[in-house]
């Protein structure tokens, strides 16, 4: 199967995936993924963008959703939580190591070539 | 939020209203709503611009690209199927929509079609005859006489219309006889028919074994008889030898020489034998014998009119023909012929209730349509966006009406299946609460033709409750509001479920009132004093067969030893016998005479009659007036003691004392006897409770005054005892050692007999009790549902003026208002349209008016306080509104 290639932002978000499930947050849903860009791009992000990023990262197989558990807050209703899937880690490997090799050579903060 | 994908709605909208409810919490509902409202229209182009680019790159297309390559016959049955799926899955995420339209749907359909199959049998084809509406029945009237209304005739009648009447394609006489039939293996007393061998040509019968009686017959005298097919196969094991058998009936040895067809029935089920009877030598006719049946098949084209014309003229030159007394003349001179058609006479009584439940179950029907329409409504007007957004993506005006109508077909299918089922268990119980002597009730099936017709008023359901809102929102105009916010509801689909509505609360108060109406005339007719008692009294009859068993005395004694045998059996309390069962057969009829009248010359009256004997009269707690009851002595030859009813004493001797006066039994001045009233008793209701006033009623002793002039055949015995309903094996068993070869039929207990009677007002009346609860029902449901849905729709409303302040109870008030208001108008019509309707039911009616005021206004109050509950489910939700989620959420 051909990797599937990533845009910036898609990286932006399954980044942002890994991050919330490695810090042990309860749920990771639409809203605390678009919190967790903000915090550390420090930009605001488009939230309708994320939610467009999440559903073609899912048709490319690189996440999964699910429905969790009904809770109160929503009235009995459920959140869609996703995660990353193996080919979806693959494919941030992939993507971190071509912007490796494009790296290399150059200086990191980019002062000398200005 | 419609347009995102179906799978993304959800909880996209949910993680909006956490962030909201977040921005909300810091900045104020201000800034959050704004932000909402920017992140919403921001979601819905992004997600628009997602399906676009997705149709760009081929990938998830939203109309398949290879539709366009199949021929349309495929195509269109490719869209019906998968409309069908799409419909049953839409159908599965609401299951309180498609149950509540099911059931209502299969309970109509349902009860529509076992009525229907009832009124097909009893009603639509009630004879089984070639050309039967060529049959008619011929009887006399002669109003001025004191004969009944319609009485049948004398043989010499058929013999002058067989002779003299043209329009005639064929006649025939008959009587009916009740009579001992006994072969080596059994003996019973069976209903039969005596007949002239040209009943079954008029009939147009054919056998189904053997042959039919003919004119060879007729000139041999041959004692033959026809079997019917139950006689045969219960009889007879259906074993074809049958034919050529001899065996008595009636008294006679006569040869079967055929078999009926199951289905043959002349004139009803009860009857098991047809006998060949002879025409009385025409020369040694007694004119004035009345009591034979005429039946005759018209010329075509000659209707009843036309026949009574004819043969009005012939009856009159009988007494030149036949000769006869002078009261014979003066019969025949007020007498007119009366031709019913046999569909009439068979028919009869039954035919008026039935038509009856038929329109009760045609409303019931019409008022589920209206449920189930406004349902519909509600549903095509919640699927608004829906269909808007799949007309946007260039579905044509003919799928979106299809996509609508698929879940309209999909319900009625199985609601008319259910219907089916329903139809198919209730028949048998409406077979066996329906009254006695409804023609062909054993040929009541749910058949073809019953099926059918639950196949064409499910389609009619479906038509009437799909099409109409499918139709209407699919129009280009309801399409354009994709912008539209908030729940959709177009001011003329509230008016029409308004006046659904409004419909629904009038059909079912008058069905209301109409129940109302029969089950008071239930109750009165059911306390009439009939003028004896039905607590605890067991019947019989009996009918002794020993040669040395054959006048007056000898029936006497051989009654006699039987009844003192049953007052010794433990827990009888009494035992008595009468020659007509009240409820039962009516009475004979005879002619008496006082002195007074005789030497007056005026015609002695025809007055009820009936031996009595043993207890009768405590048995049944008939009361002694004045004078004593019938003693052993009374009953034996040389004596000549009567007891008259207080009615035939008034009539006789009115203003006298009875007791001591004279009458004689018979109008042969000549030859018969003078009798002596002994006693009075009082009056009793002979055949109907019905009947306005009690029956005159003479009562003679088991032996008369000479051993032939009359004698106790076959009485019906009375006998009181806690145990009436069981005591049946008891007395057969008595009968066994006391007369083996003596049948004994007719067994009832009083009680029955009385349930018998009232029957079919009790068979109308709960069927209509029926119909009228689930009309009640269905009203209550349709009104909760169309206040359900204003309150939804005015949530917004109602949010705001409980935030600016209202109380609950004024919230409630408001939608129990309205409920009120609509069955106020419901009420209103279905007074009126009751008042048309009720004169249907008079001749059911017993003891009330049609217009009964305080039926009325009961039930009104009634419509009214079911409408008031159904109102309240949907008020106290209105008041129980979360203004904030109300003015948030859609």
């Amino acid at each position: 199967m051909p990797r599937e290639t990533l845009g910036q932002f898609e990286q932006l978000v399954l980044l942002a995936i890994l991050h919330l499930a490695a810090s042990g947050a309860e749920d990771v849903y639409g809203v605390p993924i678009v919190d967790e860009i903000e915090r550390r791009t420090g930009r605001p992000a488009s939230r309708v963008a994320v939610y467009v990023a999440l559903r073609r990262l899912e048709d490319k197989g690189l996440v999964r959703s699910r429905m969790g558990d009904p809770i109160a807050e929503r009235g009995g209703k459920s959140r869609r939580l996703v995660e990353v899937t193996r080919a979806g880690n693959q494919a941030l490997r992939d993507a971190r190591h071509v912007l490796d090799q494009m790296w290399r050579g150059l200086d990191p903060r980019l002062e000398k070539h200005r | 939020m419609r347009a995102l994908p179906a799978d993304a709605r959800g909880h996209v909208a949910d993680d909006l209203d956490e962030v909201y409810r977040r921005i909300a919490a810091d900045e104020g509902p201000a800034r959050a709503g704004r932000w909402y409202w920017r992140e919403a229209a921001s979601f819905s182009l992004g997600f628009l611009l997602e399906r676009l680019r997705d149709r760009a790159r081929g990938r998830r297309a939203i109309i398949p690209s290879t539709r366009e390559k199949r021929g349309p016959v495929r195509r269109s049955f490719e869209s019906w199927t998968s409309d069908l799926r799409f419909a049953a899955r839409r159908l599965r995420r609401a299951p309180g929509f498609a149950l509540i339209t099911i059931a209502t749907l299969a309970l109509a359909i349902g009860a529509n079609t076992a009525i229907f199959s009832v009124v097909e049998a009893v009603l639509i084809d009630p004879l089984p005859y070639a050309n039967a509406d060529r049959l008619v029945i011929v009887r006399g009237t002669a109003p001025g006489s004191d004969l009944p209304a319609e009485f049948p005739v004398g043989a010499e009648f058929f013999v002058a219309y067989r002779d003299g009447a043209t329009l005639l394609d064929d006649i025939a006489m008959f009587e009916f006889w009740q009579a001992t039939v006994r072969t080596d293996e059994r003996v019973d007393r069976l209903f039969l028919i005596n007949g002239t061998s040209s009943l079954f040509t008029t009939l147009a019968a054919t056998p189904m074994l053997g042959r039919l009686p003919n004119k060879e017959d007729d000139v041999q005298r041959a004692q033959v008889m026809v079997i019917s097919h139950s006689l045969w196969s219960t009889w007879f094991a259906s074993d074809p030898s049958v034919i050529g058998r001899s065996f008595e009936a009636a008294g006679t040895k006569r040869t079967v020489i055929g078999v009926m067809p199951p289905e043959f029935r002349f004139p009803d089920a009860r009857i098991a034998l047809w006998i060949r009877g002879a025409i009385p030598d025409e020369k040694r006719i007694t004119p004035g014998r009345l009591g034979f049946q005429i039946l005759a098949r018209m010329k075509p084209g000659v209707t009843t009119a036309d026949l009574a014309a004819q043969l009005g003229p012939i009856a009159k030159r009988l007494p030149e023909r036949f000769g006869g007394p002078a009261s014979y003349a003066r019969l025949i001179e007020q007498h007119r012929p009366v031709v019913r058609t046999l569909e009439d006479v068979v028919v009869g009584e039954a035919a008026r209730p039935l038509w009856i439940l038929l329109g009760t179950v045609a409303i019931v029907f019409l008022i589920a349509c209206a449920n189930v329409a406004n349902l519909f409504i509600v549903r095509s007007e919640s699927r608004r966006r829906d269909l808007a957004v799949r007309s946007a993506l260039g579905a044509g005006r003919a799928d979106l009406i299809r996509s609508q109508m698929a879940e309209a077909v999909l319900l009625a299918a199985v609601g008319g299946m259910a219907a089916a089922v329903i139809a198919k268990m209730g028949v048998p119980l409406l077979v066996r609460i329906a009254p006695e002597g409804v023609a062909n009730l054993d040929l009541v099936s749910v058949d073809a033709r019953a099926v059918f017709f639950t196949a064409g008023l499910a389609t009619l359901a479906a038509c009437i409750f799909g099409l109409a809102p499918a139709l209407r929102s699919s129009r280009p105009r309801a399409l354009g509001d994709l912008r539209q916010t908030g729940r959709i509801g177009s001011p003329q689909g509230r008016l029409i479920r308004q006046a659904l509505v409004v419909l629904q609360t009038a059909s079912a108060l008058v069905l209301l009132v109409a129940a109302g109406l029969l089950a008071r005339s239930f109750w009165q007719l059911s306390h009439v004093a009939l003028g004896y008692e039905t607590k605890n009294i067991f019947t019989f009859q009996v009918a002794p067969q020993r040669r040395e068993v054959n006048d007056g005395p000898t029936y006497a004694r051989f009654h006699q030893g039987l009844m003192d045998r049953i007052a010794a059996m433990p827990g009888v309390e009494s035992v008595g016998l009468v020659n007509e069962l009240p409820l039962d057969e009516g009475a004979n009829r005879g002619r008496f005479a006082t002195e007074r009248i005789e030497a007056s010359g005026a015609q002695p009256p025809f007055l009820p009659f009936s031996q009595a004997g043993g207890d009768y009269f405590e048995t049944m707690s008939i009361p002694l007036v004045s004078g004593r009851l019938f003693e052993p002595g009374d009953h034996m030859v040389g004596r000549d003691s009567v007891i008259v009813s207080r009615a035939a004493a008034q009539l006789l001797w009115p203003n006298e004392d009875p007791i001591g006066k004279r009458l004689r039994y018979g109008t042969d001045q000549s030859r018969d006897p003078w009798l002596t009233v002994i006693g009075v008793v009082g009056d009793v209701r002979l055949s109907s409770f019905r009947q306005t006033a009690a029956d005159p009623m003479i009562y003679l002793a088991m032996v008369g005054p000479t051993p032939d002039i009359w004698a106790i055949g076959s009485p019906a015995y009375v006998v009181k005892s806690p145990h009436a309903a069981s005591m049946a094996a008891d007395i057969r068993a008595l009968l066994r050692q006391y007369a083996p070869e003596a049948p004994m039929y007719r067994i009832f207990t009083m009680e029955r007999l009385v349930d018998r009677a009232l029957a079919s007002l009790s068979f109308t009346m709960i069927l209509l009790a029926v119909a009228s609860g689930l009309a009640l029902v269905l009203g209550a449901v349709g009104l909760y549902g169309v206040l359900s849905y204003v309150v939804s729709q005015r949530t917004r409303e109602i949010a705001v003026r409980m935030a600016l302040g209202a109380k609950s109870t004024a919230v409630r008030r408001m939608v129990v208002v309205q409920g009120a208001r609509v069955a106020l108008l419901g009420v209103a019509i279905g007074v009126a349209v009751a008042f048309g309707v009720t004169g249907v039911l008079k001749s059911l009616l017993f003891g009330v008016e049609a217009f009964d005021a305080a039926t009325f206004g009961a039930m009104s109050g009634v419509m009214l306080a079911v409408a008031l509950l159904a109102s309240y489910v949907p008020a106290y939700r209105a008041s129980a509104v979360d203004p904030m989620q109300a003015l948030r959420g859609e």
